[in-house]
């Protein structure tokens, strides 16, 4: 037990430690990269003392490495800075499309995981290792629509034709609950689609490597009925690289919504980045990375533990890293 | 040992060639001139216009086929530069192992743990965007962790088998033994995964395109033209359909060669 | 108690038989060696008596009747009833052969959940009384250890444990000893033995060597390309081979080993293990019991390999490599 938590708490310094690495590597990248941001705000027209007051105003007259630990000392106190285009903090500007993004993620994780496990099991059950010609193309159709080209085709049929929601136009929650709602299902649908397509091709031959091993006919042998063997035995051990796998969907689905949230006008975190990436906003840009780095590290930090929950081997096997480090 | 093609890859084989046919002919040849407005606003698809016509009046038939090249040489570029150079990663760290390998490998663990496509386009956004070179470079880049990966441990595995073991007996030397016996024995790791990265470089470039970052006018793009068509869905619904129709085929053709491959190895194996 | 008639398999991706019309017996108590090389039909044959030949990608004729039950041609939902309860399996490979996500104590007693309505506490004593029955160590610890704590021996161990738990009356063992070291090699050949005596339960001891099942078996069946060449007593088999396979298969075995037992007669009983152990050859081979991993378990089957016969074309080769391994050890 004693372990344990050490190696969990390991593994949340190592996450701090990635989330510095990454906001540390962004600064500097900017740094290097952007040109002076005071000039692209004021314009060529204006005064060196414009300048000067606009610099001493947004901090940039320091130098780097004191501008970075500030910027680090106001990360944690849920101050990222200030907008260079809107003159606004930062936090207040991106904590509400921050849960609306995350709002997304979640739902389509939801819809990736409801359907593809039972619907991988089921189609094992039903037809057994045997791969056909029906669901070959299924899959890979599902593969290869991408998510922006769905968000299309949805606005043209529910929204424009249906009238199920109006695309471009999202009322939030506060306005009008149940619209938003369907108007964020089906954003939701379009990055779940290919999605769940891969992870019933993962889980599927997951199973049937599974299937194949000798413990299953050790539990045969034992008078287990095949829906026993499925569950109690075959389940679990399979779903193990699925977990792996969906940890890794979660991560990218912040950076996947960002198509979506544009094709269905959802007023979301990735939709703002790509207008701060354009209007070469940074502090936005940063503060909004180094949010996406801590979900993408502890999407990967929730789906060890998960893995290690159920396979004792994992958890040996961390404990002993763990030790020894 | 001649392998039997099976019905998935010759059906991969035959819709990636249309596609790449037409998208070829495409760069010399198109039914009407792309830029041509002259055939009508928001003509529905008919015999002398198979994909309709667009807001002011254009062949989309004809800037779908130009567009389609843009797509498959930017994914081919791309994909390659990560696959060139992700192998000569792999085969290093896999082979000679050591210190190398382990801050190599840390160094891809980092980067693959940021979603590829937001890496892409961050740099894409630090490079400068709307330029199809940034593209090819950022989603280049962005690759070579993924090819890396998968070539790393297929020259690890077949480092210790016997044939090189006897080569190296013989005396030949490492690049020798890298090029001349192990390059061509990690082929069959090789295709899937190059597969699998080119279909994710047609839809990261089209993702790219279709937010205005990626390849821009005057360069033709199906990802931009998607972004064009979405805003006159309600008068030209051809217009998306048709062109995100091609994203797909391209992706489903190539995604059956993938799976014609790995089927073909699992039966040798 | 167990019957075998005229029993054919051919898989369908296969064009020759795997087995081509076989029968044998086994008595009331017994313990029968099927012996052959690999690819000779005798895994096949062990599968089908433990009624996992999987049907639809074979074509099968024949009878298996356990105490004049049909085993072959019966349902699934009546084989659910005999396995575990009258047929237990232990497979070769012990680390492949249990599910690696529960613990040991949950697996050994699968077939008192499975066929009995006993509470968890009753389960779990009936299991360590069972553990400790196969002499394993502590079975209140192992109890809750899963797989891959455990070394190979111990875990072919639980794997008898669980398939004895309830005695049933056919035991089916395929290559149980394989995997492992010569050491515990001999102490599984003991405790098989045990069983047998104490227990009353027939056994099918499946094996490529016949140096392991003289020691424990005594009768022999010796299979080769899906046909039954000879069966019968051991020590005639042993003395008398009449089949040219079997005389290649006799020919292969080491000739220390060869010597000694013909030295020693017919012997069969639990001294032969002890001395088996402190054998010079034993003792250089085995690591010690302890350490667990797949290439320990690879290790001692290239080991065994080195006193077996894989294909009677190479046995000619065998008995020399072999003459000067023993020397050195000696």
């Amino acid at each position: 037990m004693k372990d344990a938590c050490l190696y969990i708490l390991k593994r949340l310094f190592l996450l701090l430690a990635t989330m510095i690495l990454v906001s540390f590597l962004t600064f500097l990248a900017f740094r290097l990269v952007s040109g002076d941001p005071v000039r692209t705000m004021l314009g060529t027209e204006a005064t060196a003392e414009q300048v000067e007051a606009l610099r001493q105003e947004l901090g940039l007259s320091d130098p780097f490495l004191l501008r970075y630990v500030h910027w680090l000392k106001g990360f944690f106190s849920r101050d990222l800075g200030v907008s260079y285009s809107y003159r606004q903090p930062v936090w207040d500007l991106i904590s509400g499309k921050l849960t609306l993004s995350l709002l997304l993620s979640l739902l389509s994780f939801a819809l990736i995981v409801a359907i593809s496990i039972p619907a991988a099991i089921a189609s094992y059950r039903f037809t057994g290792p045997i791969s056909g010609w029906p669901r070959t193309i299924l899959n890979q159709l599902g593969m290869a629509v991408p998510p922006f080209f769905t968000g299309i085709l949805f606005s043209w049929v529910f929204g424009i034709t249906l009238r199920l929601f109006t695309p471009g136009d999202f009322p939030g929650f506060q306005t009008d609950a149940l619209a938003s709602f369907i108007h964020l299902f089906f954003a939701a649908c379009c990055l779940a689609i290919p999605r769940i397509a891969m992870t019933i091709r993962m889980m599927r031959s997951s199973l049937i490597s599974e299937m194949n091993k000798t413990y299953v006919l050790t539990a045969i042998s034992r008078g287990n009925d095949r829906k026993t063997v499925l569950r109690r035995h075959v389940l679990k051990n399979a779903l193990v690289p699925v977990i792996t796998f969906l940890g890794q969907t979660l991560a990218e689905l912040v950076g996947a919504g960002i198509v979506v949230e544009q094709v269905l006008g959802l007023p979301g975190l990735g939709r703002f980045l790509v207008t701060s990436i354009t209007h070469r906003d940074y502090p936005v840009v940063q503060a909004i990375v180094v949010i996406l780095a801590f979900w993408v590290v502890l999407s990967s930090l929730l789906a060890d533990l998960i893995s290690q929950a159920i396979d004792p081997r994992l958890r040996t096997a961390a404990l002993a890293k763990g030790g020894t480090a | 040992m001649k392998k039997k093609m099976n019905s998935y890859l010759l059906t991969g084989l035959i819709i990636t060639g249309t596609f790449l046919l037409l998208a070829l002919i495409g760069q010399f040849w198109t039914p009407y001139v792309p830029t041509d407005m002259a055939y009508g606003r928001f003509q529905a698809p008919t015999l002398s216009h198979p994909f309709g016509t667009d807001n002011f009046g254009r062949d989309i038939l004809s800037r779908v086929m130009e567009g389609a090249g843009t797509t498959f040489f930017i994914a081919l570029l791309t994909v390659s530069l990560g696959a060139v150079a992700g192998t000569a990663v792999g085969a290093v760290t896999g082979y000679f192992g050591g210190l190398l390998d382990d801050i190599l490998m840390r160094l891809n663990d980092a980067l693959t743990a940021f979603p590829s496509f937001l890496l892409a386009l961050l740099i894409v956004s630090l490079i400068g965007p709307g330029k199809k070179l940034s593209v090819i470079l950022a989603l280049g880049l962005v690759f070579i962790p993924s090819f890396a990966r998968v070539m790393r441990s297929a020259f690890a595995s077949l480092r210790t088998a016997n044939y090189v073991t006897g080569a190296r007996l013989m005396g030949a030397g490492s690049s020798r033994i890298l090029f001349v016996h192990l390059l061509p024995n990690t082929f069959k790791v090789f295709l899937p995964a190059f597969t699998i990265g080119f279909n994710n470089a047609v839809l990261a470039e089209a993702s790219m395109s279709f937010l205005g970052i990626g390849v821009t006018p005057p360069d033709a793009s199906l990802g931009y033209m998607l972004s064009e068509a979405q805003s006159m869905l309600r008068a030209a619904p051809w217009y998306a359909i048709f062109t995100g129709l091609t994203i797909v085929f391209l992706v489903f053709g190539v995604g059956l060669i993938g799976e014609g491959l790995q089927l073909m190895e699992g039966e040798e194996g | 108690m167990l019957e075998i008639r005229d029993f054919h398999v051919k898989f369908n991706s296969r064009s020759r038989e795997a087995v081509g019309g076989i029968s044998f017996t086994i008595q009331d108590g017994e313990i029968l060696g099927l012996v052959g090389e690999s690819g000779s039909g005798k895994s096949v044959t062990a599968m089908s008596i433990a009624g996992l030949l999987p049907r639809r990608q074979c074509t099968y004729s024949g009878d298996i009747l356990l105490d004049g039950q049909d085993l072959l041609h019966a349902d699934r939902s009546v084989l659910r009833t005999l396995h575990g309860r009258r047929i237990g399996v232990v497979f070769q490979e012990p680390m492949s052969a249990m599910n690696p996500l529960l613990t040991v104590g949950e697996q050994v007693g699968e077939v008192l959940r499975v066929h009995t309505s006993l509470s968890k506490a009753e389960r779990r004593e009936k299991v360590l009384s069972a553990m400790a029955d196969v002499e394993l160590p502590e079975p209140e610890v192992l109890y809750g250890r899963y797989p891959h704590e455990l070394s190979g021996g111990q875990l072919q161990r639980a794997m008898i444990a669980a398939a004895i738990i309830i005695e049933p009356s056919l035991l089916l063992l395929d290559e149980p000893t394989t995997a492992l070291d010569v050491t515990i090699q001999a102490q599984i050949l003991a405790l098989l033995r045990r069983l047998n005596r104490e227990k009353g339960i027939s056994q099918l001891f499946i094996s490529h060597n016949l140096a392991v099942v003289r020691k424990l078996c005594s009768r022999v069946a010796v299979m080769q390309r899906g046909l039954l060449v000879e069966c019968g007593d051991t020590d005639d088999i042993f003395f008398h081979p009449s089949h040219p396979y079997t005389k290649n298969l006799i020919a292969a075995i080491p000739v220390r080993e060869h010597r000694m037992q013909a030295a020693a007669g017919p012997f069969a009983d639990a001294k032969e293990a002890g001395r088996a152990v402190s054998s010079p050859e034993a003792g250089r081979g085995a690591a010690p019991d302890s350490a667990v991993s797949s290439s320990e378990a690879g290790r001692g089957a290239a080991l065994d390999s080195v006193i077996e016969v894989s294909s009677p074309s190479s046995a000619a080769g065998i008995p020399a490599a072999n003459g000067t391994l023993s020397k050195g050890g000696e």
